[in-house]
């Protein structure tokens, strides 16, 4: 087996965790007769006799060469317990790896996941909802919707505040394990999934690859857990939505009959979001009901306070698809200026002055993120994050990211050691910088514009539940944009939209998080 | 330049730089592949036809002899799950079987039985 990256091994937080474990005891480890190991070399992994711990002995490479010799479908089973509502709350958590197999190439990848399941009955087992989540990226390991949403443990953020909290881990009042089995899957290169040779993890970096990966998952996953039987849910965040809509399609085709899929701050169409793309390229219509909502927060347009904020929206998105429309088609077209009375409303929605749109009329969201605030730079996930200019907290060009990406990143890995117990020879990957290799051509477009996969999808299963969560506040994925690209579908009437005072992650926010909860109990049982 | 344009070019540069640096879990393009389609966004009955158009090209590929009808081995076989599962219904004629016209007829026929009797969701059908 090829040693890769020796990165962190064994890592802090994991012999932390260890030390603690065997200064309490070790919490019922068995009481046969522990053999005095003479210390022959110092880098014996330190053990956790926690029943059910896994300490993994593969190393994983998240480079585009990483190629797994010797896959495994081991996991760490353990038996956990939160205080919900004031009573305990029992089930198992299982974190470990599947593999996931297309049987028209052959390829497979490993796949780590950590899996929640409530302990009841085999029989109530197949009629509980299973919801897979993962995030988006493309890059980014699935540990912002583990820690952040509706897991059992939660990562305590003060998401819109602009400071950094302790890195705290609490019971999660808002998880969603009281109505569903949770699966929270990390895409091939993050986390700690893997490519299995002879593929190598950049083979699976591209539209269509990662969701085929996911569909022989989840397949995989229903298949060795007897839950092909139980309503089955996607969840996908960001990138994950559009991941969600080839998945959908891909898994109806394969016979695996979704519930629901929940689309949460998404980019479906990579072609009609200006925030990605150079300026000038496309309209940016879709931002601008988000502009508005951002310069009301802020008190920065006219009325400073509006008195009814979704008939404040509902103007914004008017003047979007009207006025803004008509000027931004004749400016791309032949940079015609905008008439007066369109750069005025601007200026109304969000305070920036008239010279700035002068100037900039296709005013993009990062360039929106340094013009809303006078000497302050908002946040792109998370616009009601700000701080001033040249500060510590802009030093990631997202104070709204920085407040939390620190948190997310330790906490993570702590948390598999020591409380979910599950430990390889390397360190788990939060993030990987593999966008520049990701092949986003789909369809024959360069970019993926996934609304005909969902289509597919629906059309294949006309019970297919779909919810759409919007942060009012996301200056990533604005929530206007994503009801512009899901109009194409046409009037479905198993379509519904969700909006929150959030940014991006809309759950880092408390106030947010808990109406979630209750939209997805919601969408979950009707 | 007055000091108010060289404030505002430094925030617009510092704007611009934003877009390139960490793109944490957030949606991202390197700079060459920002490459948007010139193709108008399909919706409506164009839209329907790309969505049919994507089974059909999956029902093509399963179609190894060529001969455009599927038996349930071919659609086992080329990973079409859901051809297998509704493989009678789908075959109401007792060819052994399936078109892909046959297949569209039965998607479109259960799509709108659907929506006339709103069929929940989280009801796997047999």
């Amino acid at each position: 087996m090829k040693v890769a990256h020796n990165k962190n091994t064994w890592g802090c937080a994991a012999l932390i965790a260890a030390l603690l474990l065997s200064a309490c005891g070790g919490g019922g480890g068995s009481g046969s007769a522990a053999a005095p190991v003479t210390p022959v070399t110092p880098v014996t992994p330190p053990t956790d006799t926690t029943p059910g711990a896994l300490a993994d002995g593969n190393s994983y490479d998240s480079s585009a060469t990483g190629s797994l010799a010797a896959p495994n479908e081991s996991a760490a089973v353990i038996a956990s317990h939160i205080q919900l509502n004031g009573a305990q709350f029992n089930y198992t958590a299982t974190s470990g790896h599947l593999t996931a197999t297309d049987a028209q190439s052959g390829k497979s990848a490993s796949l780590f996941y950590v899996a929640y399941t409530a302990n009841t009955s085999a029989s109530d087992l197949s009629k509980r909802p299973v919801i897979f989540f993962y995030n988006g990226g493309p890059g980014s390991a699935s540990m912002w919707l583990h820690l952040g949403s509706f897991g059992p443990r939660r990562l305590v953020s003060t998401i819109p505040s602009a400071s950094i909290p302790p890195v705290q881990i609490v019971d999660n009042q808002e998880t969603l394990l009281g109505n569903a089995d949770l699966v929270f899957v990390d895409a091939v290169g993050t986390g700690y999934s893997q490519a299995i040779a002879p593929s190598s993890n950049a083979d699976f970096w591209g539209v269509d690859k990662d969701a085929v990966t996911f569909r022989d998952f989840v397949q995989r996953y229903l298949a060795v857990n007897q839950r092909t039987a139980s309503p089955t849910y996607l969840y996908g965040e960001s990138y994950g939505a559009p991941r969600t809509a080839v998945l959908a399609n891909l898994l109806e085709t394969a016979g695996v009959q979704l519930s629901g899929i929940v689309l949460q701050s998404s980019i479906l169409n990579y072609n009609s979001n200006c925030g990605v793309l150079d300026p000038g390229a496309v309209s940016c219509e879709g931002y601008v009901p988000t502009y508005a909502a951002i310069g009301a927060y802020y008190q920065r347009s006219t009325p400073a306070l509006p008195s009814d904020f979704s008939g404040y929206l509902q103007q914004a998105r008017a003047f979007a698809s009207g006025d803004y429309r008509a000027a931004m088609t004749a400016w791309l077209a032949s940079r015609t200026p905008a008439p007066a009375a369109v750069n005025a409303q601007l200026v109304n929605f969000t305070g920036i002055p008239t010279a700035t749109w002068l100037q900039n009329f296709d005013l993009g969201p990062d360039k929106f993120q340094s013009n809303v605030l006078p000497g302050q730079l908002v946040g792109r996930y998370d616009a009601r994050v700000s701080a001033p200019n040249g500060s510590a907290l802009t030093a990631d060009s997202d104070p709204s990211l920085t407040v939390v990406n620190k948190s997310f990143t330790s906490a993570i890995a702590t948390y598999l050691s020591g409380e979910l117990h599950y430990t390889a020879r390397t360190a788990y990957v939060p993030f990987a910088d593999i966008v520049s290799r990701w092949n986003f051509s789909h369809d024959g477009k360069n970019l993926p514009d996934t609304i005909p996969d969902l289509a597919a999808a629906m059309t294949q299963n006309p019970g297919l539940k779909v919810l759409s969560l919007n942060g009012y506040h996301d200056l990533a994925t604005p929530f206007y944009q994503t009801e512009l690209d899901l109009a194409r579908l046409g009037p479905e009437p198993l379509l519904s939209y969700k909006f929150y005072s959030s940014g991006h992650m809309i759950y880092l926010d408390d106030t947010a998080r808990r109406t979630q909860q209750l939209d997805l109990i919601n969408f979950l049982t009707h | 330049m007055n000091p108010t344009a060289i404030l505002l070019t430094a925030l617009l540069a510092m704007g611009t730089a934003a877009a390139q640096t960490n793109p944490g879990p957030g949606p991202y393009l390197p700079p060459d592949k920002r490459m948007p389609s010139s193709e108008p966004a399909a919706s409506g009955p164009a839209l329907r036809m790309q969505a049919i158009q994507k089974l059909k090209q999956r029902f093509e590929q399963a179609d190894l002899d060529g001969n455009g009808r599927l038996t349930k081995e071919e659609a086992n076989k080329g990973g079409l799950g859901f051809v297998v599962q509704h493989f009678d219904e789908i075959d109401s004629a007792h060819h052994g079987s399936v078109s892909f016209d046959e297949l569209k007829a039965y998607l479109v026929e259960r799509r709108k039985q659907a929506r006339a009797q709103h069929i929940p969701g989280n009801d796997k059908l047999p």
